[in-house]
């Protein structure tokens, strides 16, 4: 063969390899131009599997492998592995009929079949290499439709995800969109935009500010950004959210876009529903608050009465019928305080406060309250306070006497022989470095049987109905005591035998404070006993009954009482007057109780008087209401039913210290 | 077989002709060959073909052969002792054209294929590489292009829908055959390469006017000025040729010059395809002739040659070339046994160990046996 026909044939077949990027009619063009140029007879192009296997990708003419000569010759051929090794092995029979079998590497054989004289050495060495690139146009090929599969796979998927697809190129600035993209835009793919600004001026100018801002931060490399941006598809305005970065590409950002509308209008209903939620939870507390004071405020006229009532009575038997009444009216309190207490609770609306108090004194008084039950029933009430237990420590001491008096109240109730201890003590905390509280109230009661321990601590849920017969009690008391002692960071826990008692034991993180409590901070211990000294004393309150309680039991103390019915009478009565105390009803028609203390600072200030302590009376209990009442510029604060002892010891302590 | 001629030309004899060799019990089917010269036209010709009680093919020619003779007018009839299989593609030269699915009508090739194509159809080359790919070299291939020497393209292929242009009838037989080609041409130019082509149109060699470069080479070598207003007066003595291994380049015949220095072939060039003026002396094309007789022998696949007949089909340009030496060519093959043939526009020959090719200024001769 002369060089040139060598070099003719070699340049058309080189043409035909790579000629299109789909494998079989690319390998057929090359097949059919080599079989011409080559003035062959017959070919095919096999591809080998992952076990070595060859399999028929394209056969020219289809008849090739029909014919005898093809069959005695396909007998003779070498395994594929040896045709691998040796690059090209050559298989000749009768009538210079051969078959040249060439390793596609990487990918299969190509085998031809021709008559007449032995292709030359020196061109079959040339051919090689077209057979090499035949094989890598061959694996390209593969791998593009492979390519196009998967891009097949990924268009269906994000069909059905209703995912579009951009790309930015940064240096042409070309920008493509998938079809996809063109749908959620709500524009054919003829109008698509080609540029980033052709994108931007179909949004609206806001939406489209930001996200060039996040494409010029994108630019830079340094983020992948996200934002939604409504866009009008359909006539209908669509959210949706496009999503980008460079993705270690630098010379373009592509991302994607997904039509999010639903997923906002789900979010906003939430909202919605979650406002009104809070709303109405708003409202359940604000009603709770409502009704605490709607409760308290009879409870108060009852309590006050039955006081009175009892004082005043000499006769023994109406004495008795009196006092029965006053402890059905204390129980009936106690229900309702838990009551709202587990409400607030459930709420969230209690709030833990931290002030100094005197735990010594806090826990001695809680056992003198629940003496009298205790003796009642002629059990022993012991106290052991641990010695090296501070005195003085922080917390919330309200919430801290309201646990331990219903632990004892409940020893005493479920015991009926033998006695209850209330045992207090200190520990440090190795893990914190701090020192916990520990305050165990055990007594030799009937006992909580095993499987019924766990729900002690749960709400409405006494061991069963019949304990609710038999020993009274809304069943919230432990419920309570166990939730308080969770906010104050503690843990309550059980351990008991039927018939033989149980302890309880509230395990508390412990602050020590100072031997001298901060002014003010301190928590409120009942000063025992009774003050010589006669107070002037504004009582503010338009409640009759109410009025008439108070009235009584400060006159019986020896005070002198003016009365207001309202803020701005009570505001009238401060300029003429120079009380020692006013006693501030806080919700009162014409001028409630907090405008007018404020408006009593307000005009001592300005007149330069010294302030007049004015002590806040409300049922409503909440810890708020109570801060809003300091804020108002009032001094203490005293929780309707207004107990005549307790109003007794607050007025002898604010005498006591006018005496100082 | 039985080869009978009609010189008239004429439909009503053809029609008898045909009549005849149909009413003979051994005659399965008709091959008929026809002058251009006689003028048939497909509403004259269709009634008689769409009428024939056995299946009917062909193809109408510059001329027929007969025995030694030549014939610009008449007809040739030839029964066929086998039934033969055919299948009918049209619309040949637009390129949506399926060939694969009008081969697929015939599920067996047979022995020896029969294939006349209109030989100024553009996509010749691409149906012989389909008959390739389809049938292979099982069978034996023989035929050629019909068609004018005005080169007007007109119905020229017979068949039993009638007659038909831009078309081509392929039918299998269970023939046996031998087949020799050859042509005698030889290259006396350097390769020209095929800058722009379209179809059997070749545009541009070396990236200049086709038509320029040939010139430049072929009229050094004439002797003489090629005139565009003559072009084949000169081009039938300087056709082109594809160069194959191990065989005869392929000749690709140039006809006619068209706009800006095109030149129009018989049959496909294919853009960057390399071509080679070629030249012939009358001596090297009537040995050649002569050898196609030896390779179809050699070639016959059949258990007797002793009544076979032979089919030649030369090209019509060697007649424009050898003139009245045309007749020392017929003489060269001539071997005392019945002869009947055609003078075509391109050959299409095969004998089993080559690829299938269209040829051009080629002789084919043909052994057939029952």
């Amino acid at each position: 063969m002369n060089l040139s026909l060598e070099t003719e044939i070699l340049f058309r077949i080189a043409l035909a390899i790579g000629d299109s990027m789909q494998l079989v009619p690319m390998v057929r063009r090359v097949l059919s131009e080599t079989l011409r140029l080559l003035n062959a007879s017959g070919g095919a192009v096999f591809v080998r599997d992952d076990n070595g296997r060859l399999d028929t990708l394209c056969m020219l003419p289809r008849t090739f492998d029909r014919s005898r000569e093809f069959s005695l010759l396909r007998e003779r051929w070498p395994r594929p592995d040896v045709v691998v090794a040796q690059d090209m092995c050559v298989v000749d029979a009768a009538d210079n009929l051969a078959h040249y079998l060439f390793d596609l590497p990487g990918f299969g054989m190509l085998v031809l079949e021709r008559s007449g004289p032995r292709l030359e050495p020196g061109f079959l060495e040339s051919f090689r290499v077209l057979t090499r690139k035949l094989s890598n146009a061959c694996r390209a090929c593969v791998s593009e439709e492979e390519l196009i599969r998967q891009k097949h796979r990924l268009e269906l998927a994000t069909a059905a995800a209703s995912i579009g697809i951009w790309e930015l190129n940064r240096e042409t600035g070309f920008l493509g969109w998938d079809a996809m993209m063109c749908a959620l835009h709500g524009v054919g793919r003829d109008a698509a935009p080609e540029d980033l600004d052709a994108w931007l001026a179909r949004l609206d100018p806001l939406d489209g500010e930001r996200m060039r801002s996040d494409f010029e931060i994108a630019q830079e490399g340094q983020a992948r950004f996200d934002l939604d941006i409504r866009v009008t598809s359909g006539g209908e305005p669509r959210v949706l959210r496009v999503l980008g970065s460079t993705a270690g590409n630098p010379g373009c950002i592509a991302g994607v876009a997904l039509d999010v509308t639903t997923q906002r209008q789900s979010e906003q209903s939430m909202i919605a529903a979650r406002d009104a939620a809070e709303a109405a939870n708003r409202a359940k507390s604000e009603f709770l608050a409502n009704m605490s004071h709607e409760i308290r405020t009879p409870m108060n006229g009852v309590l006050g009465m039955l006081d009175l009532a009892h004082d005043a009575c000499d006769d023994a038997e109406r004495r008795e019928f009196i006092g029965i009444a006053r402890s059905s009216a204390d129980s009936l309190l106690a229900i309702i305080n838990d009551i709202l207490d587990f409400s607030k609770i459930e709420a969230g609306r209690i709030d833990i406060e931290s002030v100094a108090f005197d735990l010594d004194e806090l826990l001695s008084h809680a056992v003198r309250t629940m003496s009298a039950q205790a003796s009642g029933k002629s059990l022993a009430l012991r106290v052991e306070l641990d010695p090296e237990l501070p005195r003085r420590v922080f917390g919330d001491p309200m919430r801290l006497r309201q646990v331990v008096l219903n632990l004892l109240s409940n020893a005493i109730k479920f015991t009926h022989a033998g006695g209850v201890t209330l045992r207090a003590g200190c520990r440090p905390d190795p893990s914190s470095g701090s020192t916990r509280l520990r305050i165990a109230v055990t007594d030799t009661g009937i006992g909580i049987p095993a499987d019924k321990q766990a729900r002690v601590f749960e709400a409405f849920a006494q061991q069963d109905s019949s304990t609710t017969r038999s020993y009274g009690g809304t069943g919230l008391g432990l419920s309570i005591s166990s939730r308080l002692v969770e906010l104050m960071g503690g843990t309550i826990r059980l351990e008991s035998s039927v018939g033989e008692g149980s302890t309880f034991a509230v395990d508390l993180p412990l602050q020590r404070a100072g031997s001298a409590a901060p002014h003010g901070a301190d928590g409120m211990p009942e000063v025992p006993g009774e003050t010589g000294r006669s107070l002037h004393i504004l009582l503010v309150e338009d409640h009759p009954v109410n009025q008439k309680v108070a009235h009584t039991v400060l006159s019986r103390a020896g005070h002198r009482v003016s009365l207001a019915a309202n803020g701005l009478e009570a505001i009238e009565q401060v300029v003429d007057v120079c009380f020692d105390l006013v006693l501030m009803d806080v919700q009162m028609p014409v001028m409630g109780g907090l405008e007018a203390a404020r408006l009593i600072r307000d005009m001592e200030r300005e007149i330069r008087r010294p302030p007049v302590p004015i002590f806040a009376m409300t049922a409503n209990a909440q810890d708020e209401d109570r801060q809003a009442c300091l804020e108002a510029g009032m001094n203490d604060f005293l929780t309707k039913p207004l107990l005549p002892r307790v109003l007794r010891s607050r007025i002898a302590a604010l005498a006591d210290g006018m005496s100082e | 077989m039985l080869i009978s001629l009609d010189r008239t030309g004429t439909v009503e004899s053809l029609a008898a002709l045909m009549a005849d060799t149909a009413a003979r019990p051994e005659v399965a089917g008709l091959m008929v060959l026809a002058c251009d010269a006689n003028g048939f036209s497909p509403d004259r010709l269709d009634p008689l073909l769409q009428a024939s009680p056995v299946p009917v093919f062909g193809g109408i020619f510059p001329q027929i052969i007969h025995g030694c003779e030549h014939l610009e007018r008449g007809t040739l009839v030839i029964g066929l002792p086998v039934a033969p299989r055919l299948s009918v593609i049209t619309g040949l030269s637009y390129p949506e054209t399926d060939f694969d699915a009008g081969m697929s009508v015939i599920d067996d090739c047979g022995s020896t294929v029969f294939v006349f194509v209109d030989g100024l159809a553009r996509r010749i080359g691409a149906l012989i590489t389909a008959l390739f790919e389809n049938f292979g070299l099982l069978p034996n291939y023989v035929g050629g292009g019909a068609g004018s020497l005005s080169f007007v393209q007109k119905p020229c292929i017979i068949t039993p829908r009638g007659l038909l242009k831009d078309a081509a009838v392929i039918v299998s037989t269970d023939l046996h055959s031998g087949v020799g080609v050859a042509h005698g041409w030889k290259v006396v130019s350097d390769a020209l390469k095929v800058t722009a082509s379209d179809c059997n149109t070749i545009l541009t060699l070396n990236n200049r006017p086709a038509f320029d470069v040939y010139r430049e080479i072929v009229e050094p070598l004439a002797g003489h000025v090629c005139d565009p207003a003559d072009f084949f007066a000169t081009a039938k003595a300087f056709p082109f040729g594809i160069r194959r291994l191990d065989s005869e380049v392929v000749v690709r015949d140039p006809l006619m010059l068209a706009d800006r220095g095109a030149l129009v072939c018989i049959g496909e060039v294919p853009e960057g395809a390399f071509v080679h003026v070629l030249h012939g002396e009358a001596e090297s094309l009537l040995a050649a002739a002569a050898t196609t007789v030896e390779k179809a022998r050699a070639s016959f696949d059949g258990e007797s040659q002793a009544l076979a007949v032979r089919m030649f089909i030369d090209c019509i340009s060697r007649v424009l070339f050898l003139g009245d030496d045309f007749v020392r060519e017929l003489e060269a093959v001539d071997r005392g046994e019945p002869l009947f043939g055609a003078l075509t526009l391109g050959e299409i020959a095969n004998s089993g160990h080559e690829y299938l090719e269209f040829f051009n200024k080629a002789s084919v001769m043909a052994i057939l046996s029952r």
